[in-house]
């Protein structure tokens, strides 16, 4: 149950390591990681 | 009159704490009751104390709060496991499982366990986010009528680094960062690499760090986390293994740091020494950048801090050093347990409609962190005598000044990490073999270990390099020059634990190899007992300073019966001990036999 689980959530892996939140290169254009509020 | 139950679980360190009417009445780890160092399971045994010390039953508490959202922490985990990949299946499979069965809607669970202890039918609990928890911990029992509030730890839900802004209102979050790029995991790696327990050996990491040179920052810097001038950082995760599960690091580390990690209790090399003090700097640095721009977004001139890297006592010194605010409040509870508190305290809040700013009656809502259980004294066959305060600490300060190690525990336990002076070992920081005394013969711990002073606080200028209280211990400063020694030619080329030969100061008991003590003031509100018998050592000796330690040995949790304390003191080399107003001598207790040697049932940690 847990692996079927596991395979379907692979595809989504894919997706989310190419996303901002998983990024893990330094950004050098960006001046700050902080994700403001308010 | 409104009762909130707060409760904090099934990670580490779980706690409960009871609040009514805004006030916290108490709090403790479970730990002090299970015996289990940073036990992580449900706190039955201490929800059980914060009950009969408020003579209640638990289906007369009005609110309960669980202190982080089950639900999104399990979102966290199934992305990451996705993002793992097929390589860390055989890691996560078994994990999902227990996510999928319970772990997702943990706050179910909170329910089911209060039922069983006899809480009623349909009980609705508040959950809060984890970072929420901690930033009410550590803004509403502050003496601030508004702050900035920074909270810095390995991880809740998805947040790792948040800033908010604390005003009459509430606190409101303004910024933040996200898992994976987190402060506390890099420093968690570094404990892991360097020999030490993840969640629990930071503070030894931190210890160790003055013994190194910080010769690593660049090569941190450039390969691990990318940090911007305003303190915000994004780790470049791929060269950690905490993501695949199981182990924080692996062959990338190995890569950059020149070869293995060194395996618990092997010797410690000049590398363990550099890697502490590198990544220590490179955590100042950050924690450093993030004040000012929680200063810059908030625009206030004090600030209040949680979450487990505020019990980073050196990162601590340099902000408040830097003085970018006025004020600096640590909550004593900065790590998980406080999480509880700070759940307790929102609860209570909503419960009662509050919109506006309760401050705290005396100097601050943590009646000095002495929240947990106190005591009658049983005798417990041990052979004492019980004396007035006056002959009680003058026999004290004799003893301490002749060398004496003494077990003090008086009152109610202490909330948090460290011991404040009601579960403390005590000892006379003037003489230079306190610290190896302490930590071989009383302690049983790694001998680099460095010791805390605890001070009068109106004397503490004289000795340390202090710009404000520090009631919590949660502060390190440097020993002031005026007391500082000049080091001898043939000793100043010591490296290492070598370094630990040089008497450095008129306290060297306390001054570590970097000149700097992790500094406890002791005022006359949040602790008269205690300051009472450091007032008497100052008149008998002429020292205001004693050294203060947490009364257990390593491995274990700090005790919190009388019993546990006889025990104690009976198992190590401590001379006389100090029970409320019972007074026991080593040489006159009768022989102390144990089925076991205590050895081999406490794990070291």
């Amino acid at each position: 149950m847990e692996y079927v689980l596991l395979y379907l959530i692979l595809p989504l892996g894919m997706v989310l390591r190419r996303s901002s939140r998983f990024a893990h290169r330094p950004d050098p254009q960006a001046v700050s990681y902080l994700k403001l509020k308010s | 009159m409104s009762c909130t139950l707060g409760i904090s679980a099934f990670y580490h360190d779980s706690a409960a704490t009871l609040v009514v009417d805004g006030k916290i009445v108490a709090a403790a780890q479970e730990e002090r009751f299970s015996r289990i160092r940073h036990d992580p399971g449900f706190p039955r045994q201490a929800i059980e104390y914060l009950l009969k010390q408020a003579g209640l039953r638990l289906d007369q508490v009005d609110n309960i709060a669980y202190y982080e959202d089950p639900a999104v922490k399990f979102r966290r985990v199934l992305s990451t496991a996705a993002v793992a990949g097929w390589s860390a299946a055989a890691t996560y499979a078994p994990v999902l499982g227990d996510w999928l069965a319970s772990k997702r809607r943990m706050d179910r669970e909170v329910v089911r366990q209060l039922k069983q202890m006899g809480d009623r039918e349909g009980r609705q609990i508040d959950v809060y986010a984890h970072h929420q928890s901690h930033a009410a911990s550590a803004f509403f029992p502050s003496p601030f009528p508004s702050a900035a509030i920074l909270c810095i730890d390995s991880v809740g839900e998805w947040a790792t680094t948040t800033l908010w802004h604390g005003t009459a209102q509430g606190i409101e979050l303004v910024a933040e960062l996200s898992f994976p790029h987190s402060l506390g995991l890099l420093y968690s790696a570094f404990t892991y690499f360097c020999g030490f327990k993840v969640d629990s050996g930071e503070y030894k990491l931190m210890g160790l760090a003055p013994y190194g040179k910080p010769i690593y920052v660049e090569q941190i810097l450039r390969e691990l986390i990318d940090v911007k001038p305003d303190g915000s950082f994004r780790l470049d995760w791929t060269k950690f293994e905490f993501i695949r599960g199981e182990v924080m690091t692996g062959e990338a580390f190995e890569t950059l740091f020149g070869g293995p990690r060194r395996l618990p209790e092997a010797p410690l090399t000049e590398r363990e020494f550099d890697l502490a003090a590198s990544v220590q700097k490179v955590t100042e640095m950050v924690v450093s950048g993030l004040a000012k721009t929680a200063r810059a977004l908030t625009g206030e001139s004090a600030l209040c801090m949680a979450g487990g890297v505020a019990l980073n006592c050196v990162a601590n010194g340099v902000v408040s050093r830097e003085r970018t605010f006025d004020r600096l409040w640590l909550q004593p509870a900065a790590g998980d347990a406080g999480g509880s508190l700070g759940a307790a305290l929102l609860s209570d809040r909503k419960a009662r409609q509050v919109n506006h700013r309760e401050l705290p009656e005396a100097v601050d809502g943590m009646s000095g962190a002495l929240l947990g259980p106190e005591y009658s004294v049983d005798a417990c066959g041990a052979v004492y005598q019980r004396l007035s305060q006056e002959a009680f600490d003058h026999r004290l300060s004799v003893t301490l000044e002749q060398g004496g190690v003494v077990g003090w525990f008086q009152g109610r336990m202490e909330f948090g990490p460290r011991s404040l002076g009601n579960r403390s070992i005590l000892g006379d920081p003037r003489r230079s073999d306190t610290q190896s005394t302490m930590n071989l013969r009383i302690k049983f711990r790694e001998s680099f270990r460095p010791f805390a002073p605890v001070v009068l606080a109106e004397h503490a200028a004289e000795y340390f390099d202090i710009v404000e209280e520090s009631p919590y211990m949660l502060v390190v400063s440097p020993v002031a020059e005026a007391i500082r020694k000049t080091v001898p030619e043939h000793q100043s080329r010591l490296t290492g634990i070598d370094l630990l030969k040089v008497v450095r100061s008129d306290l060297p008991a306390i001054t570590h190899v970097d000149f700097s003590a992790r500094v406890q003031t002791v005022d006359r509100t949040r602790n008269p007992r205690f300051r009472a018998l450091l007032e008497r050592f100052y008149q008998h000796t002429g020292c205001p300073v004693l050294v203060n330690t947490s009364f257990n040995v390593r491995g274990e949790p700090i005790v919190n019966t009388p019993f546990e304390a006889y025990r104690c003191f009976m198992r190590t080399n401590m001379d006389v001990l100090a029970i409320g107003d019972f007074y026991l001598e080593k040489s006159q207790q009768p022989q102390f036999e144990e089925a076991v040697d205590w050895r081999e049932t406490v794990p070291l940690d």
